[in-house]
């Protein structure tokens, strides 16, 4: 049978950078060259929008970068991340892998070459690389496979918050990682976590019978343990050893007395020039073939040992359909026979770098900079006698020195803030270590590790700073003027472009734009959908609620989104830009649009197109294409926070922009918003948001900052009073103007949950923009919508005590503890709108009342925030109500907590205030305790 | 496992790797000398390495004025020139031998022309068929077009990719003309640009006017004289930042070496010129005084000598490590140091050198008391540090001088470890020392100092040198440990960064050693010299203006005649009249 011809060799930077759709890039390697990283890899990466990039490699290694190479280097910790795994007991380190990760794609590359300049493109060396994609996902559970591997490591030797961070971001972004498939057949994965590799190979070829094995490796272990075990294992007839003259690591003896005991055969590789470094074992069977290639070598550290005493490595198993499958990889490769004399092959003895003490008294085990504080993570083990104080060394130039406060036993943390440091650290990357300080504050080596610092300040800027796909779209919407039919298309382009970019799971279904979701698979549940996604929203809000950082994920992830760049460009653009439009003749006549002009604006320099009737059609199917996600429930639940909030405020105006161009008149531009404005709120008729699937995850006060932030309640606000307006005027029947009514009282009630709206309302740099974009006259706009506001408090009041009840109800016949603490948890937010609602409408007599729940609600869920704020307000209306224990206890309180937080003076006021009315009231606990601060305070003050 | 089961991968995996590089050449392999290169471009922009006879200025300058007159149809600049340069170097090949004051050197395509010529002289006509004597698409105009550009002869055209000969560029042609004007070769020109042969008397009579060593004596000599040296230039030493033409620094440095010539008593090499800019402002210098109004460019000059030492005593360093490593098989950096450690003995390197140093082993020596015995053993009186190096700067005449030390390692061989890295760590000091004396107290907008910090972090900037140098004092480092920095970041990492970019722009693997594992395998030697002053081409075109001779009993001395004293009084009163 003659061999397949080998295919073309892999050129691993072109397979680094073939897609684009890759958002998340992690590398295992036994070493790295970080200078041909940054040049070759990190730069490839980046330019494909791939910006969220961690290395995990050996520790003695990772020092050698520190030691040895460390002024070539710029960008770690900058732009990416490198994390040390330190093995105990001589272990190595030694994967060679990449995963490259998007939401709709995944590129698995698994093979012999370190993250070098070698290793990747001089020595020969083997690479597999496979890929995943929502279309042909057949190999799942590799990728599966591979990021739990990643995971383990992570989560045993990696001590990064920043790699944490990146790898939750990964998941976020690519939810498909997590799913657990069935192995395909002709691959598996494995690594060394599991075992050793030759129990796992005896496993997976137990039925089979080997016939011959063809070993290629650049290092044996001195006494060829591996190579006989492999033979006493498989006991194959033949076995061939393949080895590279003059470049091999091995032990000539070892070799000889095992060809004595063995039908061991060597051959020379005939490939002079390029280092042989791939590590390859196939085995023939007599119908099929087998190949094993990735990071072992032959050796007993690599192949043969338990996790906790072998290296760890990483290998793919492929099965060939035919017995022949893999002669073509080392085809014309090899000397045609068998060598004789083992002194033809010029063994190497092996040439290991000196260890690392491992067990040094202290080790970093983290260094990053956060809002320009670096905090320092380290653990001392044992320190000698004569040391009685740490100091950190930064290697700066000159390098800089701080004293650490904890030297006990154990893992400790300091934080500095960084002064001269800082400037360099925008500069070079900067590394940490710890010593002891003797007198005259030396520095006394005790033999710590060093770390590169993490600047995650600028890693974190850095990944805002992503390209925008088209400034000219983004220019469109922020003037509101689009003057031609490229430009049409281009905002078109845009549009559904970036939305189906950044959103994971959505798809693409013939380049139009979908609210098609694919949801990832959910566990069983009933029939009765609307219940169940409940439930499951509910307690994933539980999770939410217990690990914050995935509410920081979500931001992150949303931070370095296209999306995210093109809407900042679009709001900063913003100001001043409107004032420069024109427009068209032919609308002069149409009262409405008239009405909706500024008045006195400049003569304008770009004149509005109407698109031709295509566009136009595609327009306005993308809006209501959109309105339809609003109401569809898995989307919904799928979609980020942050996606939901700011497509909004976008839909928005590209709903204005439509009706200034007169795609779509006023009755259409009101129906449309009231559309819009349903689905984000909810419909007047619907239940409480905390109640309706599809909206209680984004209409909670959680997400203040960001509707704050994107003006949701502005532009929501502004564009239905404008329907309104709009609606009352026309001729349609009362019961459709009474809707419209009751759907601003719903939104003006959504608003109070999440903000509170009288803050809303005096935003008057937002409420400039927002005129601005609907070319109203600032004052007179923001008098119409607080006049509108007042006129719905009551019923948005009335509409608040509804859903309290449904609330209640639902708590109440929740089965799941989960739910039911959940729904109890976020009916603060209920509580507080009631609570400013009413404080609005000037209902003094149960403020009181609801102020004093709201806070022992906020103080009961630890919302220190939300308790802060009503404690002012609770102490004002207990002093007004003549409740003077009440207000000096809360005062006493509020003394205490500030005392704490060391904000003395503060704190000197509210407890000189407390003890006044304690002493008027004679309350002589309450005397005592404000007398016991005080004097702890009047110590620190002097 | 098994074979029953079906298939979901069809890629022939795993696949062998393929090479990222493909070329294996280049230079410079430190990345370090184009630092030195924009200096003397900034100094003499109008002569380069490549442009070594003043004669071609007058020419190309008419070649470009004829061209846009009248050329055959269809001819593009390039196949205009070709011609015409072709007759113009057979014409100089045919007179130069015929005369003994007539030199061919610089002359563009002597070596295939010359070779034609000599298969051709005995006949009457000569075949012009030899268009491919250079590769250049426009022929040796292509090396002089950029330094025309900078001397103001000629510019792009602002609406077009084409030229403009300007003021300058015509007043040259027509000096040119003058000089050509009553031959047969002028007068017949047009015909012989589509002409197969050319008669050999033609070329003779054209040759006789038209050599490059007959600027002197020709109608073209004061233009091209007033060109070079620039004398309409309103700035000099102008910021190199600023968009100001450079042309004035023609005058400053080509009167800087005519006042060598004036002083000189031996012969002026490349050797003695850099020798004189680096000690010329020292008060004990006694070869090189320059007039005051020079001294601002003798400053700026003496910026760039410091640093070709600097980057000499670097590539020396890494010629030996590289030496080294081809010895010693893998090893890694700690190995070196060790090495170094156990092997260098400085004070018997210095005592070989005339000086006596207490020794001691480098891992114990501490820079700071090496730096200050160095300071005493150059009789610098006592003082604060930055007094002391104020000092050593004005001495020339000191025991461990830079040229000497340079010397030195010149004549050693690279794996001689006293020389590549005993007198290169000493020499690498003495700098040190004489930048520390002559850095600026205050940080000036403009001065010679900034072309201490051009380059900056990536091309090693000798301000990065002496502040890192200054900053291993105050950690109290010891001579190895200075070394190993050295070593590591100025050596190693450079070379590193400059294979990277050598391989990102063209593919090129340029690496001279492997490293994995912590480990440094040797791939490839390097060696260490100086990059050019173009003070050879300079040398030569001051000789075809007529501005010096070597008189036969002078030994190689250089004598400036009338026209160079004349010369050189014009460039002071300029320079004194200059902002």
């Amino acid at each position: 049978m003659t061999p397949i011809d080998a295919p073309e060799p892999i050129n691993l930077l072109e397979a680094l950078s073939e897609y684009q759709d890759f958002h998340t890039a992690i590398f295992l390697t036994y070493c790295a060259d970080l200078a041909f990283f940054e040049a070759a890899v990190l730069h490839r990466l980046w330019q494909n929008g791939c910006r969220n990039i961690a290395v995990f490699m050996d520790a003695q290694r990772y020092a050698d970068t520190l030691n040895d190479m460390r002024d070539s280097i710029k960008w770690v910790g900058r732009r990416y991340v490198v994390c040390p795994v330190r093995l105990e007991n001589q272990r190595a380190f030694h994967p060679k892998l990449a995963l490259l990760i998007g939401p709709e794609r995944g590129r698995l590359m698994i093979g012999s070459g370190n993250l070098t300049f070698t290793g990747w493109g001089h020595n020969h060396e083997v690479y597999s690389c496979l890929d995943w994609t929502s279309v042909e996902p057949d190999l799942q559970s590799l990728f599966a496979q591979a990021w739990a591997f990643i995971q383990q490591i992570d989560k045993r030797w990696g001590h990064s918050p920043q790699i944490k961070t990146m790898l939750q971001k990964a998941i976020r972004i690519a939810p498909w990682l997590n799913h657990q498939t069935s192995s395909p057949d002709d691959i598996q994965l494995l690594h060394t976590l599991e075992g050793p590799i030759v129990q796992q190979l005896s496993q997976l070829l137990a039925k089979e019978v080997v016939h011959k094995l063809v070993v290629v490796t650049p290092f044996l272990d001195n006494d060829a343990a591996a190579i006989e075990t492999l033979y006493r294992q498989f006991s194959p007839q033949q076995l061939h050893l393949i080895l590279q003259p003059g470049k091999a690591v091995g032990n000539p003896e070892a070799l000889l007395k095992l060809r004595e005991q063995i039908p061991l055969q060597i051959y020379s590789y005939t490939e002079p020039e390029r280092y042989l470094h791939a590590k390859i074992v196939t085995f023939e069977t007599e119908t099929a073939s087998y190949i094993l290639s990735g990071s072992p070598n032959c050796t007993r550290a690599a192949l043969l040992l338990p996790p906790e005493h072998g290296n760890i490595e990483v290998a793919l198993l492929r099965l060939g359909e035919t017995s022949r499958q893999f002669d073509y990889v080392l085809k014309d490769r090899i000397t045609l026979s068998p060598l004789q004399d083992l002194n033809a092959l010029t063994l190497q003895a092996g040439r290991l770098t000196s260890d690392q003490a491992i067990s040094s008294a202290i080790q970093v085990l983290d260094a990053t900079v956060t809002n320009e504080m670096l905090n320092v993570r380290y653990r001392v083990v044992h320190l000698p006698e004569d040391i009685t104080t740490l100091q950190t060394r930064i290697t700066s130039t000159p390098p800089i020195y701080n004293p650490l406060k904890e030297s006990a036993e154990g893992e400790q943390s300091a934080q500095f803030r960084l002064t001269q440091a800082h400037a360099v650290l925008q500069a070079r990357p900067l590394s940490v270590s710890i010593g002891g300080q003797g007198p005259n504050q030396t520095w006394i080596d005790l033999g710590c590790n060093e770390l590169w610092v993490t600047n995650a300040d600028e890693l974190h800027a850095q990944m805002m700073n992503t390209a925008v796909v088209s400034i000219g779209s983004g220019n469109c919407l922020a003037e509101g003027v689009v003057a031609s039919d490229q430009e049409w298309g281009e905002l078109y382009k845009t549009l559904a472009e970036l939305i189906e970019l950044d959103l994971a799971g959505l798809k693409t279904k013939g380049g139009t734009y979908t609210t098609t979701v694919e949801m990832p698979p959910l566990p069983p549940q009933p029939e009765e959908g609307e219940t169940v996604i409940h439930m499951i929203g509910a307690e994933e809000l539980a999770r939410e609620r217990a690990y914050t950082e995935a509410i920081d994920i979500e931001r992150a992830l949303f931070d370095e989104s296209r999306f995210n760049a093109w809407l900042e460009y679009v709001s900063g653009r913003l100001s001043g830009v409107n004032s420069e439009l024109i427009e068209p003749g032919e609308n002069d006549n149409e009262d409405a649009r008239d009405a909706s002009k500024q008045k006195g604006r400049p003569e304008p320099l770009r004149v509005r197109h109407r698109p031709n009737p295509r566009l136009e059609r595609r327009f306005v199917n993308l809006v209501r294409k959109y309105i339809g996600s609003l109401h569809n429930v898995a989307y919904m639940q799928s979609v980020s926070i942050l996606h939901i909030l700011t497509y909004f405020t976008v839909f928005q105006r590209i709903i204005w922009l439509l009706f200034e161009h007169e795609i779509i008149d006023q009755d259409e531009f009101a129906r449309l918003i009231l559309e819009m404005n349903a689905g984000f709120f909810g419909a007047w008729n619907e239940s409480a948001p905390l109640c309706t699937p599809r909206l209680y995850r984004h209409i909670r006060r959680v997400w203040q900052t960001e509707w704050q932030k994107y003006e949701v309640g502005q532009y929501a606000l502004a564009s239905m009073e404008l329907a309104l307006h709009w609606i009352e005027q026309s001729e349609v029947t009362g019961g459709a103007k009474l809707q419209a009514a009751w759907q601003m009282v719903r939104l003006l009630t959504g608003i109070a949950l999440v903000m509170n709206v009288k803050l809303l309302a005096e935003d008057t740099e937002a409420w400039a923009q927002v005129a601005k974009v609907y070319h109203q006259d600032e004052e007179e706009f923001r008098t119409q919508i607080r006049e509108r506001i007042t006129h719905s408090w009551s019923d948005a009041l009335s509409l608040l005590q509804r859903w309290n009840l449904l609330v209640n109800v639902d708590t109440l016949a929740a089965t799941d503890p989960n739910s039911a603490e959940y729904l109890r948890r976020e009916q603060l937010d209920y509580h507080l709108a009631e609570y400013h609602i009413r404080k609005q409408l000037g209902e003094t007599d149960t403020l009181l009342e609801l102020c004093s729940a709201s806070l022992s609600k906020a103080q009961q869920f630890g919302d220190l925030e939300i308790a802060i704020a009503l404690e002012e307000d609770y102490i004002d209306l207990a002093e007004a109500a003549g409740q003077f224990k009440e207000v000096a206890q809360t005062l006493y309180k509020q003394g205490e907590r500030l005392c704490r937080d060391k904000q003395f003076i503060e704190a000197y006021d509210k407890l000189q205030r407390a003890l006044a009315i304690s002493q008027s009231i004679e309350d002589s606990t309450l005397i005592a305790s404000c007398r016991r601060v005080l004097r702890r305070i009047e110590f620190f003050l002097s | 496992m098994s074979k029953q089961k079906s298939f979901v991968t069809t890629t022939l995996e795993p696949r062998w790797t393929a090479q990222i590089y493909q070329a294996v050449t280049g230079e410079d392999f430190l990345g370090l000398r184009a630092v030195q290169e924009s200096i003397t471009s900034y100094l003499l922009p109008g002569i380069t390495t490549i442009t070594p006879r003043a004669r071609y200025y007058p020419f190309y300058s008419w070649l470009l004025v004829e061209y846009g007159k009248k050329h055959p149809e269809g001819w593009p600049l390039g196949r205009f020139i070709h011609r015409r340069e072709q007759i113009f170097a057979l014409a100089n090949l045919a007179w130069q031998e015929t005369a003994s004051d007539a030199v061919s050197i610089g002359l563009t395509g002597s070596d295939d022309l010359g070779e034609h010529w000599k298969q051709h002289r005995e006949v009457v006509d000569i075949p012009l068929s030899v268009d491919n004597y250079v590769t250049a698409r426009q022929g040796g105009y292509e090396a002089y077009a950029g330094v025309m550009q900078g001397l103001a002869i000629t510019r792009y055209a602002e609406n077009d990719d084409g030229l403009d000969v300007l003021p300058k560029g015509q007043a040259l042609a027509l000096a040119f003309t003058k000089s050509i004007q009553d031959t047969r070769y002028y007068r017949n020109r047009v015909k012989y640009d589509t002409a197969r042969v050319i008669p050999k008397d033609v070329l003779l009579e054209y040759g006789e006017r038209c050599h490059l060593s007959y600027l002197a004596r020709s109608s073209d000599h004061q233009p091209t004289l007033e060109t070079l040296f620039a004398f309409d230039a309103p700035h000099v030493l102008p910021h190199f930042e600023h968009t100001v033409p450079t042309l004035g620094n023609m005058r400053g440095t080509l009167g800087m070496i005519l006042d060598m010539f004036d002083q000189t008593d031996v012969p002026l090499t490349d050797l003695r010129f850099r020798e004189c800019i680096t000690y010329g402002l020292c008060n004990d210098f006694a070869s090189y005084q320059p007039a005051p109004l020079l001294r601002p460019f003798v400053a700026h000059w003496r910026m760039f000598q410091l640093r070709e030492y600097y980057v000499y005593a670097l590539y020396a360093l890494w010629s030996y490590f590289l030496s080294w490593l081809r010895g010693q098989g893998q090893q890694t950096l700690d190995d070196f140091c060790v090495h170094l450690n156990h092997e260098l003995d400085l004070a018997a390197i210095a005592t070989e050198l005339g000086i006596s140093l207490k020794g001691r082993s480098l891992d114990t020596w501490s820079l700071d008391s090496w730096l200050t015995a160095l300071l005493d053993v150059a009789h610098i009186p006592d003082g604060n540090f930055s007094r002391r190096c104020a000092d050593f700067a004005l001495q020339s005449q000191i025991p461990l001088q830079e040229h000497g030390l340079y010397l030195h390692i010149g004549a050693a061989r690279r794996s001689d470890l006293a020389a590549y890295v005993g007198i290169t760590w000493i020499l690498l000091s003495v700098l040190y020392l004489r930048l520390e004396g002559i850095k600026p107290q205050s940080e000036e907008a403009w001065s010679p100092w900034y072309w201490a910090r051009f380059g900056g972090m990536r091309r090693r900037s000798l301000a990065h040198f002496t502040r890192d140098m200054t900053y291993q004092i105050e950690n109290n480092a010891s001579l190895l440990d200075a070394l190993r920095w050295l070593i590591r970041d100025y050596v190693i990492a450079q070379h590193t960064i400059t294979a990277l970019e050598k391989w990102r722009q063209r593919n090129a693997k340029t690496f001279h050693f492997n490293y994995e594992n912590g480990i440094f395998e040797w791939i490839a030697d390097d060696k260490t010299g100086f990059s050019a002053t173009r003070f050879r081409q300079a040398y030569d075109m001051l000789f075809d203006l007529g501005l010096y001779e070597i008189p036969s009993e002078s030994g190689g001395v250089p004598r400036l005649t009338t026209s160079g004293q004349q010369t050189l009084r014009c460039v002071l009163e300029s320079l004194n009249d200059s902002d």
